[in-house]
């Protein structure tokens, strides 16, 4: 058994005796069905709230479909809330084995920098792939069910866009959870980053180019308008490099040895 | 297995850890590392284990580099920590994978491991509740699962409890007859207890490699001990007097006293202690110092 | 505008159309704290500010469960 299956298959065990395998589904569980839910009692608590004296409320707003609102709980609840707990539940990911002295000890074994910084990101990645898509298909069923159909292929799609950028999450909070030592600090910066990044993403098409966000907006885009925007391919290019650079960085820190203090 | 050492510099930041070390350990032997807190001990064995990166200098195991010979190597943390939520048996299996052991292996040898270290009937007990004592023993488990050629301890036992210390000093002392061990420590008794080899290290640098034997043999300083009953103090200043005395160190009742000749004058001193009716304690000819102040003098001394 | 609402609001709300679309929501919520509940429970003896983290877990919604799981799942030391 080489040791990349042999630190991956730890990984897995890890996440099964800390509980991540049951909490995370269900947190994503309920992070994918709130904004379904609260866009569709959003009206009659308006309509409630603002009682006689009568908001009108736009007949055009209550009439989203179901894709729309999957697009919405992208960018209301997974970008948001999402990121935080991505962040919270992988910034010990790195740090918790330079704390415990397990680094070393794993490298004192004959263990190659690159198969334990691999089985790291992938089995990470892997695992909140799964988390998250159990989340797109909680949101996915209650927009089937109080709004509209959201066609197989778009759902697949877009999930896999935004998997991209996810997978930019992992290796940037494996990143950062290898240079820096303290836990807070690694939550706050990892999720600063990753905040900033969707929020300037947003903002402009051009920094949207450059930001390893421009997938997960994809994603966005596709649910909110049926295709994706035509810059895909290039904003594909952009996350694969952020991606090589972060888990580039990770591994010279390792193999320098950078990590001890 | 022939371990080389050569040239080894280490600097964190503005301090010099490692200070061009240089030595060779050949196979079998058992050498301490001995220096007091924070002379570059733990930084030397770390840049042995391949986990700190050396400035300067190389190791080589059997000529060649140490970070392809990983699988010969045992090594034990200062303070071995594991991951909280696995069991011994698993730890152990973990660790033993990495280093490329089978399942059938390990299956097969971890229980008698765990006898070993005397950690039988913990296998199933997660390694976060265990004392310092039990994690040290399973870090030793750790180091001699994969049967290296070469162990290294970095204060295998400075922070144990005097029973925990003991149990560990009598593995190492087993362990030793099968393999080459290097440990470091501080504490110079440890040392003397079960190795030959002694390699002084100061600041950074090697101040001294020799055996036990070299040790007392170069400071056995022509000298008597002597030790006398209260109330006789001034026959000191008659000793001071005595034509064959050079120098006389007094401590109350006991003295070091240096003569010229020490095969003839040390009777001609007991026959003048005689005369005198002094109340001898104790009279005892050999080496003026124990091998902790030859250690206090290299490591404290100029 | 009306500030507050009495029994005769409450009854206004319809129950039997919401209750299918919320209790999962619920059911979920009240897993997490339970999974949360049941490990703390099985492990008290081994951990420190039990009763802190019962409160945490089940005073401070949906949050409290992951804080425990993220924070206080550390075993005390054997001595």
């Amino acid at each position: 058994m080489n040791t990349f299956s042999v630190l991956a298959k730890k990984e897995l065990s890890q996440t099964i005796r800390e509980f991540k395998i049951i909490w995370l589904p269900l947190v994503f569980m309920l992070i994918g069905a709130t904004q379904p839910i609260m866009m569709y009692y959003l009206p009659s608590i308006l309509k409630m709230l603002g009682g006689l004296d009568g908001i009108t409320i736009d007949p055009s707003m209550t009439q989203v479909s179901g894709a729309e609102v999957m697009a919405s709980t992208i960018d209301a609840q997974f970008n948001q809330l999402g990121t935080i707990i991505l962040v919270v539940a992988l910034m010990g990911v790195i740090q918790s084995e330079k704390a415990n002295g397990m680094l070393s000890f794993i490298l004192t074994r004959p263990v190659s920098t690159l198969s334990f910084v691999w089985s790291k990101v992938v089995s990470q990645f892997v695992f909140l792939a799964l988390c998250l898509s159990v989340g797109f298909l909680t949101s996915y069923g209650y927009a089937a069910l109080l709004f509209s159909t959201v066609p197989w292929g778009e759902l697949l799609l877009s999930m896999l866009s935004y998997f991209v950028w996810l997978l930019f999450v992992v290796s940037f909070v494996v990143m950062v959870s290898t240079i820096f030592n303290g836990q807070g600090i690694i939550a706050l910066i990892g999720i600063a980053f990753l905040f900033f990044c969707t929020v300037t993403a947003g903002l402009h098409p051009i920094l949207a180019m450059f930001s390893p966000a421009g997938m997960s907006l994809q994603s966005v885009y596709l649910l909110s308008t049926g295709t994706f925007d035509p810059k895909i391919g290039w904003n594909l290019l952009v996350s694969v490099l952020w991606i090589g650079v972060t888990i580039g960085v990770t591994y010279f820190w390792i193999a320098k040895k950078k990590f001890q203090k | 297995m022939r371990l080389e050492i050569s040239d080894i510099t280490k600097t964190f930041k503005t301090k010099k850890a490692v200070n061009q070390f240089s030595m060779t350990i050949e196979k079998g032997e058992c050498v301490g590392l001995i220096g007091p807190n924070g002379a570059g001990k733990s930084t030397l064995i770390q840049i042995i284990a391949d986990i700190l990166e050396a400035d300067q200098g190389e190791i080589r195991l059997d000529g060649k580099p140490i970070a392809t010979m990983k699988r010969e190597i045992g090594y034990l943390p200062q303070y071995p920590n594991f991951y909280q939520w696995m069991t011994a048996a698993e730890t152990l299996f973990f660790m033993g994978e990495l280093s490329g052991l089978t399942k059938h292996e390990l299956k097969r040898d971890i229980p008698d491991i765990l006898t070993r270290v005397g950690l039988a009937g913990e296998e199933d007990s997660k390694v976060g509740t265990f004392s310092g004592g039990m994690k040290q023993r399973l870090g030793i488990a750790q180091a001699l699962l994969h049967k290296p050629s070469f162990v290294l301890m970095d204060e295998p036992v400075s922070a144990l409890d005097p029973i925990g210390r003991r149990e560990v000093l009598n593995l190492i002392q087993a362990i030793k007859e099968e393999t080459t061990v290097l440990f470091s420590t501080h504490i110079l008794n440890d040392a003397e207890e079960i190795c030959e080899r002694f390699v002084v290290i100061k600041s950074g640098e090697k101040i001294e490699d020799t055996t036990k034997n070299g040790l007392l043999n170069r400071n056995r300083d022509v000298a008597i001990q002597m030790m006398i009953g209260t109330g006789n103090n001034s026959w000191w200043e008659h000793v001071k007097q005595l034509p064959y005395v050079q120098k006389v160190n007094v401590f109350g009742n006991k003295a070091q006293i240096y003569v010229n000749n020490i095969e003839l004058d040390k009777n001609k001193l007991l026959g003048e202690a005689l005369q005198h009716h002094i109340d001898i304690r104790n009279f005892e000819v050999g080496g003026t110092e124990t091998i902790e102040e030859i250690f206090l003098d290299l490591v404290v001394g100029v | 505008m009306q500030l507050h609402y009495g029994w005769d609001d409450f009854n206004d709300i319809d129950w039997m159309t919401i209750i299918p679309i919320l209790l999962p929501f619920v059911l979920i919520a009240g897993l997490l704290i339970l999974f949360a509940l049941i490990d703390l429970y099985r492990n008290r003896h081994r951990r420190e500010n039990v009763l802190m983290w019962t409160l945490i877990i089940i005073f401070i919604n949906t949050i409290g469960p992951i804080l425990y799981f993220i924070l206080g799942r550390k075993d005390r030391r054997r001595t």
